[in-house]
């Protein structure tokens, strides 16, 4: 048999320098933004257009982040806010996914609960935290819960969506070698589900910072959401800023590292995880 | 006279039930014998898909029989199938293709492998073992698709239209392939498509279905020599045989588009 190498589109190795290029520039120029609007804001409070009472510069900014980690409270509320993040991506990320494989297989079981929860879906989960407060009282319980719901449903529908749309081509392929029932699932299934999986997963993440800070905003007490509600109320407007910020940078970050495990997990595939995502929190 | 390796009869495959049910196939009575290529051809719609998803479990008769002789002797994987499309599973590398029927079937890690890789050299696959089917052409695609069917040594090999979506020079290459394939293991091919053709080129018979729902309307035996090459297509004879099917196919278009007109109108 004749081996047709001009028929290849290029070798794997080839296709990652193509692909991995443009994406490197593109990140780079993702900086450019941000930077402007930080020399922006700094030039204009220093030249007096801005009034740094109640926007502070950059550089204020900056001072006063280096002394609150001097002061002791800004790590400590950081690393609340991220344990509560991560506690609540962690359960509704497990639950949504595994609700999501079972009512993508089954469709009996779609039918029984695809109503009830596309109803629950698009009420504002963080109406529902006055509920949670009442069911779990006032610890860590209300605010993990509330987190794990709104990754649970962006995990589900986008897990279940992903498994009702795999080609039907696919798992005949598998059936027409007598596959169980669990090979399907783990030869098929859950592979071809994985790109999506990974987009819900990354809508997630971010969604769960805003619930995060929202409900610490609420219930008060601690974490970076707290900070910034407290801040502010004590006309501290520097240290609320401070606490926005690190919470930017909290979201950017993991949302960036879900994408980097998606795209490691789906090389596979062509393209990464779609950037454009749907929100409803 | 040897048992047939498949045999189907008054095989008829309904889609749906009661009076929206969808007559797709039959009543059909065919015998395939050990070894023998028989291609199928027919007009769109036919019902060929369908009878090669009965051939491979994928689909049940809704009434007649089909017996596989190697179901009888209790094979290991009586038939296998090659699609047109979504053939191979693009989350697997090409070894991971082809070793795929092996490792479902309890085969151990290295044996599947070790049976795998010589299928990847023997398709000219060779240095793309760890690719993923994004980085093949969609010629070296369908020949990952080929050899995961062969790799399970299936006593039927079932081929569905498997080089409708090549370009014609690619088609050709593979069907000189597929021949020496054929040539070397001998094995029994149910080759579905519904280029004239690519049936003659290939088979032992060609058998010519009727618009749906799709019976036999010929069965016919091709004389060429084996081992065959693709200039068969310049015997006097192979034109004159495939002239002959043509016309047969064209009637049933016509009846076919006929009978759609008048469930549309
Ligand atoms: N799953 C199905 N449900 C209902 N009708 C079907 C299904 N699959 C195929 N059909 C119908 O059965 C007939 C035969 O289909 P198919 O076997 O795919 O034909 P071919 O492969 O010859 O083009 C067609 O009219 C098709 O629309
Ligand atoms: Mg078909």
């Amino acid at each position: 048999m004749s081996v047709p190498q001009a028929e290849a589109q290029g070798s794997t190795a080839a296709a990652a320098v193509a692909g991995g290029r443009p994406a490197h520039r593109r990140a780079r120029i993702g900086w450019i933004l941000p930077l402007s609007l930080v020399l922006l804001w700094e030039g204009l409070t220093a030249v007096g257009v801005i009034d740094d009472r109640f926007f502070p510069p950059p550089s204020t900014i900056g001072i006063g982040a280096v002394r609150m980690v001097a002061e002791g409270d800004l790590l400590g509320d950081t690393l609340l806010t991220i344990t509560r993040i991560a506690a609540g991506f962690v359960i509704g990320g497990i639950l949504g996914y595994l609700t999501g494989l079972a009512t993508g297989v089954f469709l009996t079981a779609r039918r029984i609960v695809e109503p009830t929860l596309s109803a629950i879906y698009t009420v504002p989960k963080i109406a529902l935290l006055p509920v949670f407060l009442t069911i779990f009282g006032f610890g860590e319980a209300p605010k993990i819960a509330l987190v794990s719901l709104t990754v649970f449903f962006y995990v589900w529908i986008y897990t279940m969506e992903a498994v009702v749309q795999i080609p039907r081509g696919y798992r005949d392929a598998a059936r027409s070698f007598r596959v169980t029932r669990r090979q399907e699932l783990v030869h098929v299934v859950m592979p071809a589900t994985l790109p999506s999986v990974f987009t819900g997963l990354r809508v997630a993440i971010a969604v769960a910072v805003l619930v995060t800070i929202s409900s610490e905003y609420i219930v008060g007490g601690s974490g970076l959401g707290y900070l910034i509600f407290n801040s502010r109320a004590l006309f501290k407007i520097e240290d609320a800023f401070v606490g926005i910020v690190v919470v930017a940078f909290l979201g950017y970050t993991l949302q960036l590292l879900v994408m980097r495990i998606g795209a490691r997990v789906t090389r596979w595939h062509g393209s990464a995880p779609v950037a454009t995502v749907r929100v409803n929190v | 006279m040897s048992e047939p390796e498949v045999r189907i009869r008054d095989l008829r495959v309904v889609y749906g039930d009661g009076r929206s049910g969808v007559d797709a196939l039959g009543p059909l009575d065919l015998d395939v014998m050990r070894g023998q290529f028989v291609s199928v051809v027919g007009p769109s719609g036919c019902g060929k898909s369908t009878l090669a998803r009965v051939l491979v479990g994928l689909a049940e008769p809704s009434a007649g029989s089909v017996v596989l002789a190697a179901n009888e002797r209790g094979s290991a994987m009586p038939s296998a199938i090659v699609f047109q499309d979504h053939a191979i599973f693009p989350w697997k590398t090409v070894l991971q293709n082809i070793a795929f029927g092996l490792t479902v079937s309890g085969v151990d890690h290295a044996q599947a492998n070790a049976r795998a890789r010589s299928w990847v050299h023997r398709m000219g696959l060779t240095g793309f073992e760890d690719s993923y089917p994004s980085a093949l052409s969609g010629g070296m695609q369908q020949r990952v698709g080929v050899a995961r069917a062969l790799a399970v040594e299936p006593d039927v090999l079932v081929m569905d239209e498997p080089f409708g979506s090549l370009d014609a020079l690619l088609r050709d290459v593979l069907i000189e392939e597929l021949l020496g394939l054929h040539q070397d293991l001998r094995c029994t091919v149910v080759f579905i498509t519904h280029s004239l053709e690519e049936a003659l080129v290939l088979s032992d018979r060609v058998v010519v279905l009727s618009a749906r729902p799709g019976r036999i309307l010929a069965d016919r035996a091709v004389p060429f020599p084996r081992p065959r090459t693709l200039e068969v297509r310049d015997d006097p004879d192979f034109g004159s045989l495939r002239q002959d099917l043509w016309h047969l196919l064209r009637s049933q278009v016509d009846v076919g588009r006929s009978a759609d007109e008048r469930a549309a109108g």
